[in-house]
């Protein structure tokens, strides 16, 4: 017992870093997930499922009608593009809150909260881990998809345009994400929210169809244009099939767009101190 | 001179509750949780809140913790407010809520990542953090399991493994919820000692609720009793006892007799002002009644039973938990007030666990 009273009367040589609490909340996630084998296995096997679901989907879309509206001759190449990209919502966004709600219900949140990090850093080491593990699906997917004949026009400034493109991609649906999370800790069950916004964005967010397809039905077109997803894998597909570059001037209206969505970035943190402080007046970090 | 007497006042104390007050709205109904609870504990105290389920300590707790925000009225701890400075209170307190059985840990994380991570959300380099949670491990018989995921864990385990989290940010202020619920004999033990160390040598402070009071007597300097949201009572162990001394119960023990004979004869005597209850354990009766003149009581009874087989006739002082019972519920000590005289517990009221 002497020993435990000297070792904890010892002063500290220095504090924990914000980086080294964010990367120990991050690992805390990446070690969670892991834990869980089957799905874990089940998340890789999906990379390769789907990749080969648009494979043999490419056979029925006519090449010609595809380059016709500025997409390129395969199909499979901008259906990988789409399923890559659109995993980044599903991560950013479901997991994210899908964390959250389970922490709320073991009380780790509550843990959390009581020490002495900001709970905001909390919340980016979901949305960090979250982006790390739909990159590697994403580079998962490219990586099954090549040697079934994925091909690029990608020079060095093309990847340079894409990796930011990503980042942007990234951050925007981080902030959705962390604005879910922060709604999910008040008022519980969000996942409908996160759901709705995946689904909206298979639907509307040319995942699997062009863009252009609903020009016919303009109402849904301008609420595709409304979701920065579109703007992104627009922007992404521009650089992957095309060659293009962020200094392509056919791609400036997407990146004014997406450049405009970072304003949900504050957004998503104010929402964490307003969500959290309600949940604290009510006592909802104990209740889901 | 007030001035400095009251800074000095307030230097001494480690906790501060002024008129708390909290009340949960929901769309079905508003439960009142605390009415205006008020309180001190002094630096170094060891303070134990008492109450039955519902009366508030845990809500008190939670307040205190910076997990809950009051509706009105305020606390500090060392001088700082909960609401207001609550990532000050933050790095002085360790919290732990044992009432959940170690739910507030990571799962799915070893009980080593599990003590790493919160040092770290602690502000505790990992470099030192690795000398504590080793120190940690070690003192709770952790070490074999350190590197175990928690959900393998007993619940004894969790819970040693929650104490290890409060402890290892080294917090002037302990607050915790139930700390030896579920923990066998020989860890609660040791729990306990530790707590005593910290509390009497190392000048912690503690604050604790349980509903042991075997523990209450041994460890806390004074308790708090809330009941229904109010404090009822705040004094030292030795002070809830002698409150109840002033009712004045007898005990009679006596072998192979049958007790409705015992009673007849017993319920005839003037002395005797109410039957508080009786028991029969094998071929032991043992009836307690009320009185006002114990000794004059005991004299009357020794007469009255004359030629049965009485064992014992004694004055019996109330234990504490008999002395917080009728505070809390009520009343004359009846058998609900004397849970050795009855087996089933009064209403509301749930069994402390050892």
């Amino acid at each position: 017992m002497s020993e435990l009273i000297a070792v904890l009367r010892s002063r500290t040589t220095r504090e924990a870093g914000v980086v080294t609490r964010l990367w120990l909340l991050f690992i805390t996630r990446a070690k969670i997930v892991a834990s869980y084998r089957v799905q874990f296995a089940l998340d890789v096997l999906g990379i390769v499922l789907s990749t080969l679901q648009y494979y043999f989907l490419a056979f029925l879309v006519s090449p010609a009608e595809l380059a016709r509206l500025g997409y390129g001759t395969s199909y499979f190449v901008f259906a990988v593009i789409g399923i890559a990209c659109s995993r980044y919502v599903w991560m950013l966004t479901g997991a994210v809150v899908n964390w959250v709600w389970h922490d709320i219900m073991a009380q780790t949140l509550a843990a959390v909260v009581a020490t002495r990090t900001d709970v905001k850093l909390y919340f980016l080491s979901h949305a960090l881990w979250a982006a790390t593990w739909a990159s590697l699906w994403f580079v998962g997917v490219i990586a099954v998809a090549l040697p079934l004949g994925f091909t690029a026009k990608l020079s060095l400034a093309g990847v340079a345009s894409l990796v930011l493109v990503l980042v942007l991609l990234v951050v925007v649906h981080a902030a959705i994400g962390i604005l879910f999370g922060a709604i999910a800790v008040k008022h519980k069950q969000v996942d409908v929210l996160s759901f709705l916004l995946a689904a909206l964005i298979d639907m509307l967010g040319g995942v699997i169809y062009p863009l252009s397809v609903l020009r016919k039905y303009e109402p849904l077109y301008y609420v595709a244009l409304c979701l920065p997803f579109t703007h992104a894998l627009e922007c992404a597909r521009a650089i992957v099939i095309r060659g293009a570059t962020l200094a392509s001037p056919e791609l400036l209206p997407h990146v004014v767009a997406l450049l405009a969505s970072l304003v949900l970035v504050p957004l998503a943190f104010r929402a964490v101190d307003h969500y959290v402080r309600l949940a604290l007046r009510d006592g909802d970090l104990f209740a889901y | 001179m007030l001035s400095t007497r009251s800074s000095k006042a307030s230097e001494m104390r480690a906790i501060m509750v002024r008129d708390l007050v909290k009340v949960y709205r929901s769309k079905k109904r508003v439960v009142q949780a605390l009415r205006g609870v008020t309180f001190d504990v002094g630096r170094g105290e060891f303070f134990a809140l008492l109450g039955p389920n519902g009366a508030g300590k845990t809500t008190t707790t939670k307040i205190l913790a910076t997990l809950l925000l009051p509706d009105g009225g305020r606390a500090e701890i060392l001088g700082h407010d909960v609401v207001e400075e609550a990532d000050e209170v933050r790095r002085l307190i360790g919290w732990m809520e044992g009432e959940t059985g170690g739910r507030s840990l990571y799962w799915r994380l070893s009980g080593r990542d599990n003590l790493r991570l919160f040092a770290s959300l602690y502000g505790i380099h990992p470099r030192d953090a690795e000398v504590r949670i080793r120190a940690l491990l070690r003192f709770f018989d952790l070490e074999d399991a350190a590197d175990r995921l928690v959900k393998d864990y007993s619940l004894g385990m969790r819970i040693k493994l929650c104490l290890a989290r409060a402890l290892i940010h080294d917090p002037e202020v302990l607050l915790l919820d139930e700390p030896t619920l579920g923990l066998d004999v020989q860890s609660a033990q040791k729990v306990r000692e530790l707590l005593m160390i910290l509390a009497r040598e190392e000048g912690k402070t503690i604050f604790f609720t349980s509903h042991n009071m075997f523990e209450v007597e041994r460890l806390a300097d004074r308790v708090a009793v809330i009941n229904r949201g109010r404090i009822v009572f705040v004094g030292t162990p030795e002070e809830l006892r002698r409150r109840m001394e002033r009712v004045k119960v007898v005990r009679v023990t006596l072998v192979s007799q049958e007790p409705s004979e015992v009673l007849a004869r017993i319920a005839s005597l003037s002395v005797v002002r109410e039957l508080a209850g009786v028991t029969r354990r094998g071929d032991i009766t043992v009836v307690r009644v009320i009185v006002d003149d114990p000794y004059e009581a005991i004299s009357e009874l020794a007469r009255a039973l004359r030629g049965m087989r009485v064992e014992r006739i004694e004055r019996e002082l109330p234990s504490l938990e008999e002395a917080f019972l009728r505070l809390v519920f009520g009343g004359p000590p009846g058998p609900e007030f004397a849970p050795h005289a009855r087996r089933e517990p009064p209403p509301g009221w749930e069994p402390c666990p050892s």
